[in-house]
């Protein structure tokens, strides 16, 4: 444990204490006067600066429906696979092929399929009948097609634990109560989902960690705009921090949504788990 | 449970381990004097000074990379080894190498709005002394003036490329089209001198087919960022706008020039090929390459990439004039790209780091990296260079470098990106505005008046 | 009526074959467009009218490996993921392990501490990384990447195998403390193998993290020493974008890891399963 604890010591908690400190002084790396103690400086100007919540609703909005969207398909391919059928091996580890795809692979292809002009996406659209949509320009099309995006790549890890979940259901629970002459429906509401409670905690709070903080995404494809339609948060602090170097401003930035992951992430457990689930 | 699975895990498992095992000797084995610092691996060899440079993975890049670095090495015996990393990357870079003082990397490529924020804050060397002044006379006197920050000259030039007006060359003189445009305006069809000029002919050509090709009106870079920025500089210049006051306090965006300017710009718009919102650099370039506009507002050097058969289907067709003025008579003044090579002041080896750069740029090798596909040349000397001037089109009658002398033309009344530290931020703040009026969500007045109002806070962060 | 039972559900598993068949499909098409690009010249990659057969080629894969530094970079790619991915699942043992077995007053707080560091955005973290890197002379190196990606993998890492190891009936290990084995033969004896698919399913989640990692590569790698993601972005230059060169770049950086999570599917699956059903 200790060598473990050491490093953690020395590598993550010297850089949260420095940026925690950071986050109270007026630095722009560029700055040849260097750092001022600012206070609360950045903190105030952030909360009273309505683009800041701006990309709090973008953020949540990405998040919350990535998501839930991940989850329920996820779940439903979950069951589809959950009895055996001919060549489901195969078709699973096809299925697992998005999830190990470089963010910036997936960026920059999803870029290329979706261009309004040369794009194979939008080639099929106008087979079909339809008008070119360019996807990732278009004000009010841009976020959910980031959304789209982020479910395509991530669907398959919530699937694969849903799946594992529901291996490791007791096949005498389900037995019983299909003896019992339950309807399916019933069967999956009142004694899977039930036993799903914990499965279902860890793969949102692992994809609700790692959806806060969608980057190499963004900056690949649509880089917040249409106008403002994908500042995400985690965007936003990559922008004051490296577009304009404004290390204390983008500090403060980030504790702001340190603190509402935070919130979120807990509030959200403790909805889902009893007690005994955290020790 | 299983016992039997758990040995079949460990096979795997020891399996695994043994791959990571080789695959981690041979790329430590591969890479082995990259694992060594850079400070050990300049100092080995002999002594021998070891230069370590990121150039922008444009042409002028590549050239340094693959033809003018080893070169140098051959001639010098100093080794350069030039790393290619997109613009934001090399950003970054710079700013988190420069606050740790780092000294791994001794010469940069600079979009030259850089200089102001990383020369004042002393990150950069100076240059002066390899530049020498008789020298300074051949280079575009705007050139080093956009490299030069408190009177101390902090890069050189290395290609320049104001913004030019592009047009199919096989539109604009074909005698059924121009028969057509006559009949329908009333007006010749010739490459437009005035931006009402320019507008006219966007909106017949847009959407109409010629020779069994739809084409739209024009195209330029239109992505929120610094893309619809570039662009719309042009409109600002050429119509007389300013940006700023005179000591960048306070935002002027909101005047009867701004207007003028930024609802020609949003109005022509609307005549751009579908998903405009979304065009960057290489997108206007693959619109251009695929035939698919009339005109074009692009930076001279995209030019080579339009005229190369392997990935352009109208090569020879596009010819290049200046961007059309605000009124007849007056010039216009198109929005200046140029990227300089700098070195950095943490540099172990400034000397043979600015000796380098220099080189790059002497007379003999301006024209070299133009002549292999590089940028266009900064020193005037080399706009008449028989090699460069005399040079055709594989398999055309169009002359390689037929855009020079516009280039030239345009160097005289071009005009930089705000010249002051805070540059990058403020694109990034403008540009979500100027998109609002691009779209049509706000009015001109109001979208400059709020792009005023974004841009005097952000200036107070 | 058993014979009838029988036929529905066979009648059901081929229903449930054409949808999954469909599903992985869609979910496969954008790959499979991927490597269709890669396979194709330059100009028909990106054309107006979509070539979906155009005839293949496997220039743009010689030219990805052969030119340019993109085989180098695959190669510091696998040393910095395997070697980081090794490194924290050892370190993390070494915390998780205790946290399962032993009740520590306020561990509940240390793993949620722990996992707290995932969140932290890169982009705060990496200036003071940059001058510790500095300060102890790793900047520039492959070593620089090592450690920020055990750094970075570390929580995960924790936070899975506490809940492996806890999975190992505590009986087990006593009875071989009766037999005279210590603490630490114990753990590898017995805790360990019994705990390995978990371990296995982590260690391949902390490789792919590792291996498709881009903002600390990007900033972090000097010349020589940039890995594959960081590597494949040196075909998107400003004038036009190599979408061919790209596509087979981003199939070749795909593949490792799609082949190394086939191989280990099975722990991967009853890895999560381990984990996540309590």
């Amino acid at each position: 444990m200790l060598p473990g604890l050491l490093f953690l010591v020395g590598f993550a908690i010297y850089p949260t204490v420095y940026s925690l400190i950071t986050s109270f002084y007026r630095w722009n790396l560029n700055n040849p006067l260097g750092k001022q103690w600012g206070g609360w400086h950045n903190y105030d100007i952030l909360l009273k600066d309505p683009a800041f919540w701006h990309s709090v609703w973008v953020t949540v909005r990405y998040v919350a429906l990535s998501v839930v969207i991940q989850l329920g398909l996820g779940l439903g391919l979950a069951l589809l696979f959950f009895r055996r059928f001919p060549g489901d091996r195969i078709l699973r580890a096809m299925l697992m092929l998005p999830m190990v795809v470089a963010p910036v692979v997936v960026g920059l292809l999803w870029r290329f399929m979706l261009n309004a002009q040369f794009g194979i996406v939008n080639y099929v659209v106008e087979q079909l009948g339809f008008t070119r949509i360019d996807f990732l320009g278009e004000p009010g099309w841009a976020l959910p097609t980031l959304i789209l995006i982020d479910v395509w790549q991530w669907t398959p890890f919530v699937f694969l634990i849903m799946l594992a979940a529901l291996q490791g259901i007791p096949e005498d629970i389900l037995e019983a109560a299909r003896v019992d002459g339950a309807k399916p429906w019933r069967i999956f509401w009142d004694h899977i989902l039930p036993l799903l409670r914990y499965p279902i905690a860890v793969a949102v709070a692992l994809r609700l960690i790692d959806a806060f903080r969608v980057y190499d995404l963004i900056y690949m494809t649509t880089r917040g705009g249409p106008l403002d339609e994908t500042e995400t948060l985690s965007w936003q602090i990559y922008d004051a921090g490296f577009r304009s170097f404004d290390i204390g401003y983008a500090a403060a930035f980030s504790w702001l949504m340190l603190i509402l992951v935070v919130v979120v992430t807990t509030v959200f457990l403790r909805l889902m788990l009893r007690k005994e689930d955290l020790s | 449970m299983g016992r039997k699975r758990a040995r079949n895990a460990l096979t795997l498992i020891a399996c695994l381990a043994l791959v990571m095992f080789v695959a981690a000797c041979g790329g430590s084995s591969n890479d082995s004097p990259s694992t060594s610092t850079p400070a050990q691996a300049n100092t080995s060899g002999g002594g021998k000074v070891e230069l370590n440079a990121i150039f922008l993975p444009a042409t002028w890049g590549t050239v340094v990379k693959d033809t003018l670095a080893p070169q140098y090495e051959k001639e010098t015996g100093v080794k350069v080894n030039v790393q290619l990393i997109a613009r934001d990357a090399i950003h970054e870079k710079m700013a988190t190498l420069f606050a740790a003082k780092d000294s791994s990397f001794d010469i940069f490529n600079l979009d030259y709005n850089w200089i102001p924020e990383f020369a004042g804050a002393g990150h950069l060397a100076d240059m002066g002394d390899v530049v020498p002044a008789a020298d300074r006379q051949d280079f575009f006197p705007l050139s080093l003036k956009v490299a030069t920050w408190n009177e101390k000259l902090y890069g050189i030039p290395q290609t320049v490329h104001p913004a030019l007006l592009w047009y199919r060359r096989d539109l604009y003189q074909d005698p059924k089209i121009m028969a057509q445009y006559k009949q329908s305006t009333g007006d010749e069809l010739k490459a437009p001198a005035t931006m009402d000029e320019w507008r006219k002919q966007v909106e017949f050509f847009n959407g109409k087919t010629f020779n069994g090709k739809k084409v739209y009106g024009w195209v330029a870079q239109a992505q929120k960022g610094f893309a619809n920025v570039h662009t719309w500089l042009n409109f600002l210049y050429t119509y007389g706008g300013k940006p700023f006051n005179a000591d960048f306090t306070q935002s002027t965006l909101n005047t009867p020039q701004g207007q003028q300017a930024t609802a020609m710009w949003a109005g022509m718009s609307k005549f751009m090929p579908p998903g405009a919102n979304s065009v960057t650099y290489d997108l206007v370039t693959a619109a251009a390459q695929q035939g698919q506009v009339a005109t074009a507002l692009h930076w001279s050097w995209g030019a080579f990439a339009v005229d190369d058969p392997k990935s352009s289907k109208t090569v020879g067709d596009w010819a290049y004039t200046q961007v059309p003025s605000a009124s007849a008579g007056q010039p216009s003044h198109p929005h200046l790209a140029e990227w300089v090579i700098s070195v950095s002041n943490y540099s172990k080896h400034q000397a043979e780091a600015k000796k380098f750069a220099a080189w790059l740029e002497t007379k003999k090798n301006d024209v070299v990296q133009a002549s292999l596909g590089g940028g266009d040349p900064v020193r005037l000397s080399s706009y008449d260079s028989p090699t460069l001037m005399d040079e055709k089109v594989k398999g055309t009658d169009q002359l390689r470098f037929r855009r020079l002398p516009e280039v030239k033309k345009a160097m005289e009344t071009a005009q930089p990106r705000p010249f002051f530290p805070l540059e990058e931020r403020w694109e990034q703040v403008v540009s979500t505005p100027l998109q609002s009026i691009s779209l049509g969500r706000s009015s001109v007045e109001e979208g400059l008046k709020q792009a005023d109002q974004d841009v005097d806070s952000s200036l107070n962060r | 009526m058993t014979g009838a039972r029988r036929r529905r559900r066979r009648r059901m598993a081929t229903v449930r074959a054409v949808v999954a068949l469909v599903l992985t499909l869609l979910f496969m098409g954008p790959i499979l467009w991927m490597i269709s690009t890669a396979l194709k010249v330059g100009t028909d990659a990106f054309s107006a009218t979509p070539k979906i057969f155009a005839s293949p080629t496997m220039d743009n894969f010689v030219h990805v490996f052969t030119e340019g530094s993109f085989a180098r970079a695959l190669g510091t790619s696998l040393f910095t993921a395997g070697l980081s991915t090794i490194a924290a699942l050892l370190l993390g043992a070494g915390i998780a392990y205790p946290l399962a077995r032993y009740k520590i007053r306020g561990q509940q707080h240390l793993s949620f501490w722990i996992l707290s560091l995932r969140i932290i955005p890169p982009i705060v973290v990496i200036i003071p990384l940059f001058l510790m890197l500095r300060t102890i002379g790793l900047t520039g190196s492959v070593w620089s990447l090592v450690v920020i990606y055990t750094y970075m993998n570390l929580p995960l890492t924790v936070w899975l195998l506490r809940g492996f190891f806890a999975d190992v009936p505590k009986e087990v290990e006593e009875a071989s403390f009766v037999d005279g084995a210590g603490r630490l033969r114990s753990f590898f004896g017995i805790t360990v193998p019994l705990a390995l698919p978990g371990i296995v399913a982590t260690a391949l989640l902390a490789f792919i993290f590792a291996w498709n990692e881009f903002l600390f590569a990007n900033i972090l790698t000097g010349a020589n020493t940039r890995t594959a993601p960081v590597g494949l972005t040196e075909y998107v230059t400003p004038v036009n974008v190599e979408w061919s060169n790209i596509m087979a770049a981003g199939t070749l950086v795909v593949l490792p890891v799609w082949i190394g999570a086939l191989l280990a599917q099975r722990y991967l699956v009853r890895g999560l399963t381990l984990g996540a059903v309590k």
